[in-house]
Formats: C-alpha cells, structure tokens, sequence
C-alpha cells in the first residue's frame, strides 16, 4: 500500500481546513448502543475495509458498541430488493435492537435525474419521519444521520465512464438530502463535496471504477465522515490491528446477514421437512430448523469477534473462543442406500465413449484430496487445468474447518495425467464461477465478484477486490455461473430463479428478480441484463467460432438460440417464452460445450456437447446447423455414456477443449446430489470425491499447444488465426495484459497484411474487429467494413459488434438501417436486436423493414426477435 | 346488474371523415383517464411492412389507428379491421363501407373480398361473421350484382368465398333457381347445402329441405351427405323427417357421430317418442364399434351424450338399460360443458363409482372464463369464499382462483372462452356428494353441482333414471315484459330477496348492507330508472348492450404471468387500479409498465341468462325486491 501514505497526505492537508473550523459533533454514543449502517455499495464496501468503525471504536474504547452492516449494494432509500423471506429493512432494525442508524442514500437514486428528485425528497422524509417515530430498540426513536452519496471519480483508468453527468445529478441529489435532513433535524453530511475536493486533489484514484471506494480511499472518506460526526480528526497511530479484527467480525457478520441459499435458510424451500430417521414414524425436520441453528452459531461467532474488537480497541487483545457455539441439530439421511465408490481409474470400465474416442482419468480425490466436488473448469493461458472445488455444497456451514478451493491441476510431464495440484484461492464458498481476466482471475463469491490476483507469482492468490456486488445467492445451486466470454471480451454471469439480484453501476442498479444472464464488460464495469428469462437454473452458455451464443437452462435442458432473446428489455420485464432448438433426449443438464478442434475427425467439428446427469449420466453430442435465422440441432452419437447401475455417482457437470486438442471433463461424483429432494444438511452429502477425465480420438494425433502466457502482441494475433475458438480465446485473454493502444495499432497493422485468399480470412478480419472489441477501441472503418463482409456470419456478427458501440460510433441507426436490409436472415435478426437498445421511435421505424422479407412470417426467428424488439420500441417515446 | 346506468350510446364519426380514436369511455362521467395508448404505425411503407405492423395490434389498439377515406394508404386499416376476430359489427360495416368510397366498389365485392382474405385456419370464427354481413345487406344492393354474386359462387372460387356468395344468393333467389344454378357441376349442390348454415332466415333455409332430403342415406356422396347432416337439424317444420333420415343413418352405422350431434341440435320436443328405442339401440350399436382406445374421444361422447338425453326421455327400465350398456362399454369419460351466458355447468350432477378413475373433459363453451374445481363435502362455501378473496395470481401449477386447500380435490386451470381440458382423475374413496363448482370472482354460489360418488355404479344406474339438468328457460323480454303490471301488486318479497342470493346476485352487488360492491349498488335502482320495470329488466337480460365505463371488463396481459380480467378503477398516475373480483381485497394497483397490452371486452361481466333457472312468478318476485328496497 505506498499508495496509501501519499493518498493520506494530500487528504490532510485538504482537510486540515476543516477539521479546524471544529462543528460540534453530530453524533454521540452511549455505552452499548447498537449501530445500524444502511445504504448501498459504499455502506456495504465499509464492512469489508472497516475504518468507519476502527475510527469510531478508538474514539470509543470502552463503549463496547456493537456495529452491524445492513446496507447492500443497489439499496436505495424506498427499495428492499431481496429474496423471499428475508426481512424488511425495519425487521433487520429491529433485530440488531438500533440505537443508532447511519444511513447513507443517494447514489442510485441519482440515476431517475431530474424527474426523480421530488420523489426522492418524499420518500427520503417518509424514511426519516418513520424512523423517528420507531422504537428499533424497544426503548425510544434512534439517532439518525444522514449520508450523502460520494462524488463519482474521473477515473485514471481511461477505460471507465466519464462521471460528468452523474455528477450533476448526485450533486442535486445530495443538495435535497441535505434539505429534507434538515427539516426533519437530522444531522446529515455531505461526503459528495468532500470526495470531489480529494480527487481534485488529482491523487491515486480513491476508486476501484470511479463509485466503488478502494480500502485506501475508504479509509479516507471514512476519516473525513468521522470528522464531521465528530467534529475532530480520527485518533492517529497504529489501527489496523484494531481495523483488522472489526473486518473479522464483519466477516461473520456478513456470512450470517447475507447468508447465502437464503431460499432453502429463510425463504420458500426452508420449510421443506424430512424424517430425522428411517423408523416409521419418526419425526421431521425442516431445513429452516437446522439453517435457523446454524445462523445462531453465525450470530455468536460475530459476538465473540465483536469481544476481541472492545478488547483491541481498549489496546489489548483476546483470543476468539468459539467452543461455547449453540448446537445444531443432527439426523439420519433419507437416502440410506448409497452405493460404495469405484476409484476414478475403476469408474471407466462403466463408461461408454463414442466410436473412436477413449477416456482415461486425468486427476482424481485419491492423488489430491481437495480436489472434491468440482463445479467449473477453464484451461489459462499457461495451459493449465483451473477447477473450482466445492466440497462444502450446498454451502459451507459454520464451524466448517474445509472451505472451497480453487485449484490448478498440471500435467508437468505431459503424460496426460495431473501431477500437481496447487491451491490457488482457498478459503472460498460456494466458488459457482470463475474466468480469467487480464492477470487474474474473476471468481463469484457470493453476492460479489471478486478480481483475484497472484501479484508475487507464487502461484497462490494475494489481492482480492470486489468488482460486481449484489449477485444474489438464494439458492446456492444456482448461483451465478457458467461464467463465459464473448469473443469480443464481455463476460456473462448465469443466475437462476428465486434471486433478487441488484448491482450497482456508474449506468445506475442493475435490478432483476429470478432467473437472467448478465453480460459483464470487465472493463468499463458495465453490467445489463442480457436474458431476463423465466429460467429455472441456467447452467450452460457458449459460444460457436461466430460469436453466437447457446443457452441451457439445467433443470429441463432447455436449449435456447440465444441472439433471439437478448435484445434489450427494460426492467422488470422479461422476455417470452422461446422454443427449443434441439429435441434434447433427456434433463437436467449442468454444463455445455461446443468442440472446436482438429484432434477430432472433421464430424464432431462444431457439435454441441451437453452434460446431462440424471437417469443418463453421460454427455449428449449434437450436430449443429443454421435453420433459417436460427438454429437446429439433431441428435448424434452419444460422446459418454455411463452404466447407472454401476457408478450411480458418475455426473459429468463441465466440458472444455484442452491446449492439445484434447477434451477434459469434470465429474462432479455424487450419488446424492438433489437440493430439494434431501435435507440441505443431509449427512449423506458426499465431501470427499472428484474427477477429472480426459477424452482422446485414438489414431489421431493430438495438437501442439499454441504457445500463449507471455508472448509478444505479433505472435498472439498470429494465434488469432487458429482453428480452435480455446486457443483464440485465451490468446485474447493474454492480450487484454498489454497496454491497448499497442494492441490495436498492432491489430490494423496484422490486419493489413492477411491473405486475403485465404479461406478464412473474414475470419481473421472478424477477430481482428473482436480484438477491438475486447480492448475497448473502437475502430470504425474495420466495423463498417466487417458490416459489409462477403460472409453472412460475419456480417451478423459484426451487426453485434455494433449494437455494443452503438454510443460510440456516428450514425449507428443508420448502419442497422442497412443491415435490417441484408439477405441474409441471421444478419438481419441481429439489426432487429440491435435496434431495441435504442431509445427512440426511429428504431422501431428501421426494425419493422425487416418485414418487407417473406422470411418474416415464417421464420420463428425472426418474427420472436421483431416482437420483442418493437414490444421494447412500444414503451420509447 | 348490466352496469349502464350512466352509459351513453358510443357516437361515431362519420365514415368519410378521419374518424377520430375510438375511445369506448371518453364518454363516460368517470374521471377515469382511461385510454389504450394510441400505436405508432407507418402507413407509407411498403404493403408488407403495413400489414405487419397492424397485425400485432390489439382490436382495441387499431381501432386507434388514423383511418379515413381521404387517402388510399388507409385501405390496409380498414382491411384489417374487416377481417379481425370478435370486432364489433359496427367496425365492419363502416369498414366496409369505406372501402367502397376509397376503390369505387360495392358492398357485396369488399365483403367478398374479405373472405378471400381469410386465413380460414386462423381465424375460423371470421367467416359465418362476414357472411352474415353480406347476407344482411338490403336485398336491392345483392340483386345489383347478382352477376358477380354467380361468378363468386363457381366452382373456382375458393369454398370459402363461394358459400357466402351462394348463401346471399339464397337470401334473394327461389330455391327451385338456386337448385337448377348449381347444378352446372357436381361439387355444387355440395357447396350450396353447406351455404345454408350462413342463411339467417329460418324459412329461406327450411324451402331447402326437400332439394337435401335424398342425400341423407348411405348411398350418397359423403362429402354431401356431411353437408345435408349438418343443415338437417335447422330446418323449422321438418324436424320429424330429419329425425327419422338421421336415425336411420345412425343405424345403417354411417356418419354416426355427426347424426347425434345434429340430432341433438333438434329440439327435444320435436323428437318422436316412439322412435326414441330405435335410436338408442343404433347409437349403442355405433358405440361398440368404436374402438376401447378411442372412447374418449369427442366423436365417442356425442354418442354417449345422445344416448343419455334419451334415456331420460324413455319408460324407466329402458332408460337404465342404455345407461347401464353405455356404462358397460367400460370408459367413465364425463363431459362437462358450461353453458352460453348461463353462468352454469351443463350438468349439475355426475356419478363415478368410489375410488375408480374416470376422465373429465371440461369444454368452456361460454364466453367468460370458468374452471372446475371438486371439493370435500360441505366445503363449497368455504372454498367458493375463499377463492373470490384472492388476487388472480397464479399458484405452482399455474392456476388462478384456486386456494391452498386440503379439501380441494380437484382443480382445472382457469379455461377462457372456447377452451377445453381433460383431466384424468380418481374418485374419492368414500361414497358421498362431493360438490363442483367454478371459482371464478361472482360465480361460485351460483355454478356448482355434485359428483355423486357411489358405491357401485351399477346397482346406482339400475334404479336412477333422469339426472337432474338445470331446467331453463330462454326467457325473452317480451314474454315477460306483459306481466310486469303485476309489479304493483302485492308480491313476495321475502321469496324476492331469497332469490336475489340463491340467483347469485348478492355475488356481485349490495343491496343496503347486503352484498358487495362488485358489480353496481343496487339499492335504488328502480328510482334510476324512473320506476320503469322495462327498463330494469333490460338491463338484466342485456348486460352487455350498455355498459357503463366503470363497469366494462378489460383483459390485461401482464409482461410476465397469466393473463386476468378486471375492472378499472383509477389511473392517474404510473399506477393502474384494478378491481379483479367481487371484494374490497381484489383492488390493487399495478404499475403500468408492468401490463404489455390489454383489451376492452364486448361483453360484461355479467351473463346474459341469469334469470333462466327461474320461473316467471319468481323473476317478478325479484323484480318486486328490486323495487321495495328503492324506496
């Protein structure tokens, strides 16, 4: 943290100012008070930082206050948006019996503008009048303070938004806070002025993406709000060990409050019961009355941390004792006949490959004991295995000592089986999904995705920051996964039903209730709903070597053409419902994949390869074709099949194409695996199995790796041109490290000098447009260029491309006019699509000449697409 | 009550001005801002591109379309809204006649045209809607283009077309020339019999019978012979010949199915007692010869159906021996139908024996939505109570109007207009009367009936003959509006307010303290109208041909869920009141972003035929209520 010194000197000598005019304190504690902290993503990142309380407690050292973290990123001051059952805001307060509430609005407010300031004022004083009239402590009203929004940074990162305009309206917004706060008497600060005039101070930026605070900066903002509560400074000196055990106990705290698979500890499916024993008779026990014990235990480790916080604080210490935890009941499994496992090697006499290929074990439970239960896997740009483990499922409990890992497997010797096992991030719960990003790694850790990275290279995690939160988890099962790229570099999250997900942005919060897929553009840190659906449990989502995309729904394996259903929705409106491309013979599927490489023979080139785990456990292999503006898939040859009778716990749940061409999959083995069929802490969950196999074509052979971690810019567009979409895409992934105006320049330049004989060379030219993508530069001639390619599927992808820069580029509207044009259906579903993003009536104007085409009465495509366009386009004025 | 108390008749521009936005309740006295936002479209694309973008319109909202005669691009409004399903009449003639101001034509070609136009498999319902306009033109516009109507009606026009031309030149020719016109081919006099079903006038269709008569025996074509079965039971004065042709047809074993669901068209006072053993021995006959897998079918349950209207028509003992065959024929398949503006099942009593499977197929024939619902014993009150207090939000399986109970047995999905089901149940173990009934808002006191449960189904069929049907009268207004003098008399008024529960009333409207506030209050209502019984009465029995704003029942179609109907009480704002059934709780707001589209409904929520469970004495009994509490 060197950046820390300096950030701290030119906050002082900004401040000094003011911490000398000494207001009066607006706030004072009594010994014991409860301290309640709502808002959004700022109060919500305190918790994680802790300088707010560290500051508050040395102020205080034998008050012995009790803090609690209500706030969630996307709060506003009339929204709740959480799961069923969870509680209202008054409920949690209380709860924590709130003496004292400090609340701190105005942030996504600020995105209504102009048009929601009056209603903004209303409910801002309904809050503050209710409160007021509240005994959250069954004693008398609470204290209140009022906390404006912090100002939005201009960033150095030049890849983040321009805060101009948000500032203007948080600026609105935070001049109202201050008028109903004071005619409701309600102490009220103003951290916009305050943070515009740090980073004018032109330091470090105090942000991680222009609203989300750093540790650094929030340990600033949080000296510069203790100032004006208080009316002086913070104490100085040594805090962090006291900063250190206040993040400890919020930890706990947070863990408890915003427990994850809250449906199944609160919410609809808590009520779930099952008999304690297999005797006649014997009595139930729901999954609320077990999760209900295990949040007591979660409520007394916080209390004991809160203990060592008062005795720190005090300059002292005290070592955590959680031996005295309430007890949580035990009870038989009501699947008693679990079969005895066959070792990884064993289980392969029981699978059936496709003709030709053969499997053969790459890493098992009995060489690594953690790797157990593994959920994803992804092959980095060194070529090595990532797999998420999840031994904890559906979620950790309390006093687990084992938490979910994510682990590197290698193949040092080449002889395809793993020889090492790394433990990249431990600590983890419930990892659903991960995906490499620049030099690191994103890893959904519920409600928030973390960008992880291995400063030191030690091969072990060391940095950690929240990028996304509010990824809502109440359900573990289906928390989000299947994280995916795009073959232009935005990532997509995969979220099932019962979540209330919301996530603040600098675009405003990003609301959905239940099932959707979102698209992540890691860079700029905007996020969209890109397929609100009525989805069950949406596990699997690829993309084909054009940039379309698939996506399955696990629960009924409901394979979706997904380009048709993710235009632009507002919220909360959702798409309707869409057929299935391919007559699927069997659910649930976890996974899918789409085999692009030459070590197999030319007819498995682009099948779709779906995982599928109950009464066939194996994988599903289907041929893949253009049907009209859509697609089709027709049934193949079965890839893997399993005999059940034999290894009923073999459940292949993820696909990928390893560097040589070969495929991996992972087998989350498990007999009993249903979440709602057995008690969320049945005992018969199995926590010590996991597998890895590999599929090879015998006879052929397998493909030298493209060499990628750590090559120049020339030699990884040269990998641009390889046949396997694995190989391209983490080529992109290795070019995301280099500076992007060096990647771009080089980019034209490659570009300039392809063959154009080549017979993929629109090809070539498409991920030379994609590589502009991913660095987020725009490049206009190659788009229009890309626009009007010989090649249809270019031209559609393109068409996206498009859709995506339709901000940054002159005349969008007027280039889709052309595209809505286009012969070619697949491309003019696409120009539809894009034009639901558009808000003005001219869009709709441009998107109904694509029924001038016969095609448009027929192609269910195309005419699903129009209707959702325009259903869109009808509420544009 | 026919909610109209303040409706006012809808005044339409004229059809060559730019007719402005129809909008049902700009006339109304609510303040209501009601209004079904009027739809962008570009008219001067291409023709595809146009009928696109007024094919995804709502009626409502292309009734809001710019329209007018002044300009050729608004030929493709008027076309739509000449072929669009369940448009009001009105909206078709104007469009009519405005196409012919803007082609220079006549009536008769652009109701042609039209038909030409349909897409018969989309829309079956257009056709008869159409032909009837052109059969109801005045005669002297049909005998101008008498010509065209004979070249329209050839053998090269698509059949379609040529049944609503053949069926106007029925209307204006004599059937002796009719008969010889097409005779020119031999798929003619086919084409012309099928006409028939389009010709309004009774007498015109009944002179055909003679000319049909020989196609109703074996020996003849099939496709004519369908044709005569069809036209067969609508022939006023040959009802006896008909019954005796198509008897004889069910007994030959030929077009069974479609005799008996003609046959059943024919009133059953016309039906020839002594021919009914005959019939029933054939209809058992043709049963048998249907195959086990395909008695359940519709074809199957028109036999049965037959079979069981006459065996409550014959002496006892024969009676429970076709019961009794039938049942023998071993596939317990009840139909249940609702009736048309009755507000009541078909059947108010079914018996399945305890604790066998049997099927239901419950066929929405009336226009509002209903399901069925089965329950405990003694719990139809309860279960009726409780549904009406919920909001028509959907359960797990997607039902609306369906408590969480135990003591529902049963339940279907709430069917729309037209809709059908089957549903494959047990029957309860115990013996006993387990109530039915529709739980819809305002429907369950009144549609309900009782699947008895007995023992053995044999031993019951044996010594039961009749199964109760609700008895009905269509009455009419002019039979009863003579004997509203009686008014002034002294009449019962405790049996008048009996009846205004046991009706089904009180589901829907208060009377002083009585009742809920659903429908419009209706203490007063004879001081509203001026004392006039005429006019009270008339609102009764035509709910829907007045209906005043606060009242007309709208569709919604949420962005995400079932569809649900209502009444709109508020939107100011960016929220929609609505009121979803007979309680204070069934008021909800709604933000209107969150309703994708919704649609103003011709009919009211009231039906038509409530009055037809009763006798005259009692509807004057009601009526005598209605007056009392008005004073």
């Amino acid at each position: 943290m060197h950046s820390m010194k300096m950030l701290l000197k030119y906050f002082f000598t900004l401040c000094f100012a003011t911490a000398a005019t000494a207001a009066p304190a607006l706030l004072e504690f009594k010994p014991g008070d409860n301290v309640a902290i709502l808002g959004g993503a700022l109060a919500d990142r305190m918790q994680h930082h802790g300088w707010l309380e560290t500051f508050i407690h040395a102020k205080h050292p034998n008050h012995k206050l009790v803090f609690r973290n209500l706030a969630t990123s996307g709060d506003e001051v009339s929204t709740w948006h959480r799961s069923e059952n969870f509680g209202s805001r008054n409920d949690w307060l209380g709860r924590v019996n709130a003496d004292v509430v400090l609340a701190f609005y105005g942030y996504n407010e600020s995105f209504k503008g102009d048009a929601g300031l009056d209603k903004f004022k209303t409910d801002l004083d309904k809050f503050l009048k209710d409160s007021k009239a509240s005994k959250f402590n069954g004693k008398g009203a609470p204290q209140l303070v009022l906390i404006s929004a912090i100002a939005q940074e201009k960033h150095t990162d030049i890849d983040l938004p321009d805060p101009t305009v948000n500032n203007a309206h948080l600026k609105k917004y935070t001049a109202a806070m201050g008028e109903v706060a004071k005619t409701n008497g309600v102490p009220f600060v103003d951290l916009f002025a305050v943070t515009e005039k740090l980073y004018a101070a032109r330091g470090p930026s105090l942000t991680v993406n222009g609203h989300f605070l750093t540790e650094a900066g929030d340990k600033v903002v949080a000296s510069a709000l203790f100032s004006a509560l208080f009316g002086a400074a913070p104490a100085s000196g040594k805090l962090e060990a006291l900063c250190a055990a206040v993040v400890e106990k919020n930890k706990e705290w947070h863990a408890r409050y915003r427990t994850v698979d809250g449906y199944n500890v609160y919410g609809g499916r808590s009520k779930l019961s099952f008999p304690t024993s297999k005797e006649k008779g014997a009595p139930k026990i729901t999954n609320f009355d077990v999760m209900q014990q295990e949040m007591a235990q979660r409520d007394a480790k916080t209390a004991n941390r809160e203990q060592r916080v008062w005795a720190v604080a005090k300059g002292g210490d005290l070592k955590v004792d959680d031996s005295k935890l309430p007890a949580v009941s035990t009870f038989e499994s009501n699947k008693q006949d679990i079969k005895p496992f066959l070792s990884g090697e064993d289980t392969i006499n029981h699978l059936t490959a496709a003709k030709g290929c053969k499997i053969t074990l790459f890493a098992d439970e009995k060489q690594f004991p953690e790797l157990v239960s593994p959920v994803q896997m992804a092959f980095d740009t060194k070529g090595r295995l990532w797999v998420a483990a999840w031994p904890s499922y559906p979620e950790l409990k309390p006093t687990d000592k084992v938490f979910d890992k994510l682990l590197i497997l290698e193949d040092t010797n080449n002889d395809g089986k793993a020889d090492k096992c790394t433990t990249f991030l431990d600590g983890l719960n419930c990892p659903t999904g991960f995906q490499f990003y620049k030099d690191g790694v994103l890893v959904m850790q519920a409600p928030d995705v973390w960008f992880v990275r291995d400063t030191n290279g030690d091969g072990k995690a060391d940095t950690k920051e929240r990028v996304l939160m509010g990824m809502d988890s109440a359900d573990t099962h289906h928390t989000t996964n299947a994280m995916t790229y795009e073959p232009g570099g935005a990532i997509f999250l995969s979220d099932g039903v019962f979540h209330r997900t919301q996530v603040e942005t600098a675009w405003g919060p990003i609301r959905n209730s239940d099932g959707c897929i979102y698209r992540f553009e890691p860079r700029t840190g905007r996020l969209e709903r890109y397929t609100p659906y009525g989805f069950a449990n949406p596990h699997g989502h690829v993309f084909d070597n054009w940039g379309d995309d698939i996506i399955t729904d696990a629960t009924g394996n409901a394979n979706y053409f997904a380009p048709a259903f993710s235009g632009h929705v507002p919220y909360p409106n959702k798409h309707k419902n869409m057929k299935q491309f391919w007559n699927r013979p069997s659910r649930p599927c976890p996974g899918t994949g789409i085999l692009s490489s030459r070590h197999f023979p030319d007819e498995f080139q682009g099948n779709f390869l779906n995982l599928n785990v109950i009464s066939f456990q194996g994988i599903f292999r289907a041929k893949m074709s253009q049907d009209g503006s859509g697609l089709k898939g027709d049934n193949l040859e079965d890839l893997v099949k399993s005999d059940i009778s034999k290894v009923p716990n073999f459940r292949p749940s993820a696909i990928e194409v390893a560097p040589d061409g070969s495929l991996y999959f992972i087998d989350w083995a498990k007999e009993l695996i249903g979440h709602m069929q057995h008690h969320i802490r049945d005992p018969n969950r199995d926590k010590q199995h996991g597998r890895v196999y590999r599929i090879t074509y015998e006879g052929r052979p397998l493909l030298t790796p493209v060499k990628i971690d750590g090559e120049p810019i020339e030699k990884l567009l040269a990998a641009l041109k390889t046949p396997e979409d694995s190989v391209r895409l983490r080529a992109k992934i290795e070019l995301s490290k280099h500076p992007a105006a060096k990647v771009a320049a080089a980019t034209k330049k490659w570009a300039a000098g392809l063959d154009k004989s080549d017979p993929s060379y629109e090809h070539h030219m498409m991920e030379a447009l994609w590589v502009h993508q991913w660095q987020h530069v725009v490049d206009e001639d190659l788009l229009k260029l890309m626009l009007k390619s010989p090649e249809p599927r270019a031209r559609a992808a393109a068409t996206r491309v498009l859709c995506y820069w339709r901000d940054r580029v002159k005349n969008p509207l007027d280039l889709l006019s052309q595209q809505i044009k286009d012969k070619d259906p697949r491309v003019r579903l696409h120009a539809i699509r894009a034009c639901s993003f558009f808000q003005t009536p001219k869009a709709a104007e441009i998107a109904i000449e694509a029924a001038a085409f016969p095609e448009q009465e027929t192609d269910y495509y195309l005419k699903y697409t129009l209707d959702a366009t325009l259903k869109t386009l009808e509420s544009v004025k | 009550m026919s909610c109209s108390f303040l409706a006012r008749s809808f005044a339409l521009a004229a059809s060559c001005a730019v007719l402005t936005a129809f909008a049902p309740h700009e006339h109304g006295d609510s303040k209501s801002e009601f209004k079904v936002e009027k739809p962008v479209v570009f008219l001067d694309k291409a023709p595809a591109i146009v009928k696109f973008q007024l094919g995804r319109l709502s009626n409502e909202q292309l009734l809001l379309v710019d329209r007018a005669t002044s300009h050729p691009k608004f030929i493709p409004v008027f076309e739509a809204i000449l072929g669009r399903p369940k448009m009001l009449a009105n909206f078709r003639s104007e469009s009519v006649s405005a196409l012919v101001v803007l082609r220079k034509t006549n009536e008769p070609t652009e109701i042609l045209t039209a038909i030409e136009r349909l897409d018969p498999e989309k829309n079956p319902g257009v056709l008869p809607e159409l032909a009837r306009l052109l059969v109801t033109q005045n005669t002297n516009t049909l005998k101008k283009v008498r010509p065209m109507l004979e070249q329209s009606a050839g053998k090269d026009s698509p059949s379609s077309v040529r049944s609503a031309a053949l069926a106007a030149l029925v209307t204006i020719e004599s059937a002796e020339r009719m008969w010889a016109f097409v005779q020119s081919e031999p798929s003619g006099a086919t084409a012309l019999i099928q006409s028939l079903t389009f010709v309004a006038d009774p007498i015109k269709r009944a002179a055909y019978y003679p000319k049909l008569a020989p196609f109703l025996t074996s020996e003849a074509i099939s496709a004519t012979r369908a044709a005569a079965i069809n036209a067969a039971s609508r022939m006023p004065g040959h009802e006896m010949d008909a019954f005796l042709a198509l008897t004889k047809l069910i007994q030959a074993g030929v077009n069974a199915p479609e005799c008996a669901r003609a046959l059943a068209q024919i009133p059953k006072d016309k039906w020839p007692a002594e021919q009914l053993p005959a019939l029933a021995d054939g209809l058992l006959a043709a049963a048998k010869k249907t195959p086990e897998a395909d008695r359940t079918q519709n074809s199957f349950l028109d036999l049965q159906q037959l079979a069981q209207d006459i065996a409550a028509r014959l002496p006892k003992e024969n009676g429970v021996a076709v019961r009794k065959s039938f049942a023998a024929l071993g596939v317990a398949v009840l139909r249940l139908r609702t009736l048309h503006e009755q507000m009541l099942f078909d059947k108010s009593l079914l018996v399945v024996e305890a604790g066998k499977p049997f099927e239901i197929v419950f066929e929405n024939t009336d226009e509002m939505p209903h399901n069925w619902v089965l329950v405990s014993p003694g719990a139809a009150d309860e279960i009726g109570t409780a549904a009406e207090k919920m909001s028509p939000t959907p359960d797990a399986l997607g039902r609306v109007h369906v408590p969480n109970s135990q003591k529902i047995l049963q339940a279907t999905k709430m069917l729309n207009a037209g809709e059908s089901l089957r549903l494959r149940c047990t029957a309860p173990a115990k013996p006993d009367k387990y109530p039915y009934l529709c739980t819809f808002p305002g429907h369950s006191l009144r549609m309900r009936g009782t699947l008895l449960v007995v023992d053995d189904l044999e031993k019951y069929l044996a010594t039961t003959t009749t199964e109760p049907e609700p008895t009905f009268t269509e009455w009419k207004l002019d039979d009863l509006v003579p004997s509203l003098a009686e008014l002034s008399k002294s009449r019962d008024l405790a049996r008048g307010k009996e009846l205004f529960t046991s009706t089904g009333c009180i589901s829907c409207h208060r009377i002083g303290k009585e009742g809920v506030d659903y429908g419009p209050n209706l203490s007063g209502v004879f001081i509203k109208y001026k004392n006039d019984g005429k006019a009270v009465l008339t609102e009764i029995m035509t709910p829907s041909k007045n209906i005043e704003p606060r009242y007309r029942a709208h569709s919604f179609q949420p962005k995400d869920g079932e569809s649900f109907t209502g009444f709109i009480l508020d939107e100011k704002g960016s929220d929609i009141t609505i009121q979803t059934g007979p309680s204070d709780a069934l008021i909800q707001k709604v933000p209107k972003n969150s309703i994708a589209s919704r649609e103003a409904q011709p009919l009211s929520l009231m039906p038509a035929g409530l009055l037809n469970l009763l006798s005259k004495d009692q509807i004057l009994d009601l009526l005598a209520y209605l007056k009392s509490v008005a004073r």
